[in-house]
């Protein structure tokens, strides 16, 4: 799980373009919308991509992704019971 | 002040401006459910034009040949000679001033894998235009996403009104393309059915293609010609692709044009009315801030889906049509309100004696523009 | 009558920006370091992490735009600013960028962070959410820098606007170049310039 969480980091950081961060300055369980990172609806929809082209998950919509995006931990655990890639 | 003297509209709902309010006024529309359309994989809905018959259309008006010529700039050039061919005015006069309004111009060509070509840039489309007609100016080129069409008019007026052309031919065009159903479909923006303007099951939007074109002069009193009285155009200072939460920029451009207005003399609000959820709900909170609640509104996005740079000429022909007619239009697609704040979207065609309408519109990039227009008795 | 109030630059090809009459050039170091922008945008100590989100043009603008804005004095009224721009290209750049996230059949993952960005109002967008400018945001197509056509669009703007903030702001493969002003209706200052043709050419020239 400690990988995954390190792989997710990486990758938010990088499909986010948040430059200005690195993992070591992401809190796996601080939320990443609202207030922790503050990212916004094109940002969710973004992830609803990385899930997708990186893990074979398809969310159907922004709303079922609100729930799974609270944090890089609780996002690890989705990817964890349901990647097919 | 400046008037309409007249106008057209090339879409899947016909190739006059009268054959298309006819059937919008019957309640027929152009959006088609397509299982998969531009191989994007999901089930689509939108309002498509016959390649064929615009193919025919166009050869027909122009003399042109359809093969050398995008499907965009068919459109937009069958539109505009159609326009002014209905005037005795000469289009080389350099008194006359042509304006194209677009969004993505020939995107489709970068689907084509045609990454270099020249007619990728809209000016490129603008000057195909302008040299067909033997106009010798530049022709202005607004891209101000969805309310590029309501620009158009405002900055064609401002140039009549300053002096510098006599008449001006506003053409909004915009096609259907990969490139854009993909591009609003991973906004997940797209309903899958037919939109619902307004309405508490909407979905999401329906795109459309069309080309629409409106031929401006400062007003002749007793002409009996739709005045275009005041535009306004102004930002949310938001976000890029949703809209302001206090609907700042459309209740700011609202406030502009009914300055000083008695609102009651309103025949109806001809909205946006995209059938996302904060679109709608954008809006009605705009018509509320104005005091409008009881204001009969209406959308045109359940006929022609949403034409992105046609859409401000377009649906403002459309409201033309209506108000000349004394008719308000049915919001096609609209049931039950499914907005915060109490709005009057119209469920039927109603009959109206007043003079004027509201044209309001909003786009990315935090833009949205009204427009007050008013039919001489 | 119209006046600039000021105006900001950016030259990638000629590895110079500045504001007035003060011109900067970005250290190779800098350079080794950072692309051309987010150099401009480290020297400058700006703090918006949204900055990185954006596409090279919403980045030229936004930089231009904090460039101009430094040091204008309180008179300044940002809710009557409006925002009107002026390029060649349009967006194409980001277009083709989302363009490859669509061209293969077997890997179509359509972006929408590179989506909002295919239109080329967004940078005005971008601008007024930064800089609280709730004015008119417009954008206009243009094959060159035609300054008669920008002095008489945003001439006509300002009887609706307090303040226009405009300029050319254009990508293509030598990179991006920024040319912005402020300007306004009534002059403050009688050393400010006027608003005329000649003005732009020659703050034109000098910059690109």
């Amino acid at each position: 799980m400690e990988e995954l969480i390190l792989q997710l980091k990486n990758e938010i950081i990088e499909t986010l373009n948040l430059d200005d961060l690195k993992p070591e300055d992401i809190n796996a369980d601080e939320p990443l919308f609202g207030t922790g990172l503050g990212l916004d609806s094109i940002d969710a929809l973004e992830l609803i991509v990385l899930m997708e082209k990186n893990y074979g998950i398809k969310l159907k919509d922004a709303s079922e992704g609100k729930k799974i995006f609270v944090s890089v931990k609780v996002m690890a655990e989705y990817i964890s019971a349901n990647r097919t890639k | 002040m400046i008037e309409i003297l007249s106008d057209n509209i090339i879409s899947p709902l016909g190739f006059t401006s009268e054959e298309n309010y006819l059937n919008v006024k019957q309640g027929k529309s152009g959006i088609r459910t397509y299982d998969n359309i531009f191989d994007v994989g999901r089930q689509v809905s939108c309002s498509r034009m016959d390649g064929d018959l615009l193919d025919a259309e166009f050869q027909k008006v122009t003399g042109l040949c359809p093969t050398e010529y995008t499907r965009l700039e068919k459109s937009a050039l069958t539109s505009a000679k159609k326009a002014i061919d209905a005037l005795g005015i000469d289009p080389k006069n350099p008194r006359v001033g042509f304006y194209l309004s677009t969004t993505k111009g020939n995107v489709e060509l970068l689907d084509q894998n045609l990454f270099d070509d020249p007619r990728l840039y809209l000016w490129n489309t603008a000057d195909k235009i302008a040299q067909f007609f033997g106009n010798p100016n530049k022709c202005t080129v607004v891209s101000n996403a969805c309310i590029s069409g309501i620009c158009a008019i405002i900055a064609a007026s401002r140039a009549i009104e300053s002096g510098r052309i006599d008449y001006a031919v506003v053409t909004g065009a915009d096609v259907l393309s990969r490139f854009v159903v993909s591009g609003f479909g991973c906004l997940k923006a797209l309903s899958a059915d037919p939109c619902k303007p307004f309405d508490k099951d909407r979905k999401g939007l329906n795109l459309g293609e069309a080309s629409a074109t409106v031929v401006l002069r400062r007003a002749v009193d007793g002409s009996g010609n739709l005045k275009f009285l005041r535009g306004s155009i102004r930002n949310d200072a938001n976000h890029i692709s949703g809209p302001s939460r206090t609907a700042e920029g459309a209740f700011n451009a609202l406030t502009d044009i009914l300055q000083d207005f008695d609102k009651s003399q309103i025949a109806f609000v001809s909205t946006h009315g995209t059938a996302t959820a904060f679109n709608d709900e954008m809006e009605s909170i705009a018509i509320d801030r104005m005091e409008l609640n009881d204001k009969p509104v209406n959308a045109f996005k359940g006929y022609y889906g949403h034409t992105l740079g046609a859409a401000g000429v377009l649906e403002a022909i459309i409201a033309k049509h209506s108000i000349m007619d004394n008719t308000v239009i049915r919001t096609l697609g609209f049931e039950n309100l499914g907005t915060s704040k109490q709005i009057n979207p119209t469920s039927e065609n109603l009959a109206t004696d007043k003079q004027y309408f509201v044209k309001l519109i909003s786009g990315f990039g935090g833009s949205n523009a009204a427009a007050l227009f008013k039919k001489e008795v | 009558m119209a006046f600039i109030y000021d105006f900001a630059y950016i030259n990638e090809k000629r590895n110079i920006f500045g504001k007035g009459g003060y011109r900067y050039n970005v250290p190779d170091k800098e350079l080794a370091e950072n692309n051309f922008l987010t150099a401009i945008y480290r020297l400058c100590e700006f703090s918006y992490p949204k900055f990185f989100k954006m596409d090279n043009l919403s980045k030229a603008g936004f930089l231009a735009s904090e460039l101009l804005v430094d040091e204008l004095d309180e008179n300044f009224e940002r809710k009557d600013c409006g925002v009107i721009l002026f390029n060649r290209v349009s967006s194409l750049t980001t277009d083709k960028n989302f363009e490859n996230t669509i061209k293969d059949p077997e890997n179509f993952y359509p972006s929408p962070a590179l989506f909002v960005y295919t239109l080329p109002n967004i940078v005005t967008g971008e601008i007024c959410i930064r800089q609280k400018f709730y004015g008119e945001s417009s954008f206009y197509v243009m094959e060159d820098f035609d300054t008669q056509r920008i002095v008489d669009i945003i001439s006509d703007s300002l009887q609706q606007n307090k303040y226009v903030m405009t300029g050319w702001i254009d990508e293509t493969d030598e990179g991006v170049k920024a040319l912005m002003f402020l300007v306004t209706r009534d002059s403050l200052y009688n050393t400010w310039i006027p608003f005329t043709v000649e003005a732009i050419e020659d703050m034109r020239k000098l910059v690109f």
